[in-house]
């Protein structure tokens, strides 16, 4: 996977987020935010992640992953979790719940 | 703390404790075992139906995260099912005797939310898998 261009990183994201929640595929553009246009919700923020931890291999930093809001962003942390996995860095411990 | 003593950390007690026993926990997994008995809450003429899978499920969930904060100084908090994206079983029914073991590994986890990739052995075959999505903290739990 670490050979995928950002042009397929996109069309990934894109399948994603169309399959998991029936989003017109047009209308996901790179601009696109998540929460507000798109109208996904921190629950279905999860559902994202754990998918693309299949593209990318690796367990996705949610400290990373919580500042995300746009397709954009979004292919550019699958670009980053890719090239993480490439250099062999550790994977993100995952915190403890909030109180 | 020993994992025998996890099952009381967790809220669920009487009818509604569904889990047995801890059998392991490692890395971000955690294994979980029960056997069905005559007073099982969900049977139903001799049956129970494989989706309380969905149950066995959030409670090993929440068996995971009760070890998790044993093994800090972050206390315990309780949490909620959200849902499941997916349920896939083999069988049509379980029975009053078949000893079950959850294997619930926590997939991801952001703030409070989480999702656990679950499967469901019977004598060590797989006869079910799942996902399931929850959130814990206080605000969850009080509504």
């Amino acid at each position: 996977m670490a050979d995928l261009s950002n042009e397929q990183i996109h069309e990934k994201v894109v399948e994603i987020l169309s399959d998991s929640f029936e989003l017109d595929p047009a209308s996901i553009q790179p601009e696109s935010t998540l929460y507000e246009e798109l109208d996904l919700d921190s629950i279905d923020a999860v559902d994202i992640f754990v998918q693309l931890r299949d593209i990318t291999g690796r367990r996705p930093d949610p400290e990373k992953a919580k500042e995300i809001r746009t397709v954009a962003e979004l292919c550019a942390f699958v670009r980053a979790e890719l090239v993480a996995a490439e250099r062999g860095e550790p994977e993100p411990e995952t915190p403890l719940p909030a109180q | 703390m020993e994992l025998s003593e996890l099952i009381e950390r967790i809220p669920h007690r009487g009818p509604m404790r569904f889990i047995d026993e801890v059998v392991a926990v490692k890395g971000a997994t955690i294994r979980t075992r029960t056997t069905l008995r005559e007073d099982f809450l969900m049977l139903d003429g001799g049956k129970v139906s494989p989706m309380v899978a969905i149950e066995l499920f959030a409670q090993s969930a929440a068996l995971f995260m009760a070890h998790r904060s044993s093994a800090s100084d972050v206390p315990f908090v309780q949490g909620a099912l959200l849902g499941s994206r997916t349920l896939d079983a083999d069988v049509p029914f379980l029975a009053v005797g078949d000893t079950l073991e959850v294997e619930a590994e926590e997939v991801f986890g952001a703030g409070n939310l989480a999702q656990f990739k679950c499967r469901l052995f019977r004598e060590g075959t797989e006869i079910a898998r799942g996902a399931i999505n929850v959130a814990s903290g206080a605000n969850v739990v009080r509504g």
